[in-house]
């Protein structure tokens, strides 16, 4: 499975973290950050900080849509054999989640907004799964098992 | 449009204008360009480069005329496991 994070958001954590590194160890900045930089009137180094901190936050990030897409697609298999995620993109801006996946006939495009992902993965109700759960019905149903007469 | 974490330009009416200069203590004038923390029914709270990191500020939604997101479409990073 693959997973992406588009686009960048910093925390208040990361935030704080970039601010209490030393200046020597912040990636350097390329032509186009420094112009921006330049633009937004601020000090490279500044610039610099904010990015190390969106940095910091789009790999936990990273990290978070693994755990969720693994957590989603053991799910999937077990409800419809045969099934799997293949690749999940997070949107940071939209703040949903494209995923992409394949039953056993075709490859199935749908997307889960990220909040209620967030839900799941702060509080693990049950009323979030049962969500996740619908989505899933939808998008790849469980496969009926033909009687035999 | 989720804003929260994203780095924007905030266009501000003159009563916000002169509001945010007084509290954030920046001298520049408008466009502000600022880190949303988290947007609310109030207004927009936001997090001004010029002070301290912890140091968070409601703007109220009626000192907002616009507001401006670069979308950062090549920003990608990925793995596979």
């Amino acid at each position: 499975m693959e997973v992406y994070v588009r686009g960048a958001r910093s925390s208040t954590q990361d935030w704080i973290r970039a601010q209490q590194i030393p200046a020597n160890q912040l990636p350097p900045l390329n032509e186009e950050q420094k112009a921006a930089a330049q633009r937004e009137k601020v000090s490279e180094e500044e610039y610099a900080r904010s990015e190390y901190a969106r940095q910091l936050s789009q790999m936990k990030l990273l990290q978070r849509m693994l755990k969720f897409g693994r957590w989603l697609n053991a799910k999937v298999e077990v409800r419809s054999p045969g099934s799997q995620i293949e690749a999940i993109e997070l949107d940071t801006l939209a703040g949903k989640l494209e995923i992409k996946a394949q039953d056993d006939r075709e490859t199935v495009d749908f997307e889960i907004d990220e909040d209620l992902v967030e839900r799941f993965l702060t509080t693990g109700s049950d009323e979030a799964e049962k969500s996740l759960f619908r989505l899933l019905d939808v998008f790849l149903p469980q496969q009926q098992v033909a009687k035999a007469s | 449009m989720k804003l929260a974490g994203q780095r924007v330009v905030l266009f501000l009416s003159e009563e916000g204008e002169a509001f945010f200069h007084k509290v954030a203590n920046v001298r520049s004038l408008s466009p502000v360009i600022a880190e949303v923390v988290e947007t609310d029914d109030l207004g927009i709270w936001v997090r001004a480069r010029q002070k301290a990191p912890e140091w968070v500020l409601l703007l109220r939604w009626e000192y907002v005329l616009g507001i401006e997101v670069q979308e950062e479409k090549s920003k990608v990073i990925g793995l596979r496991g």
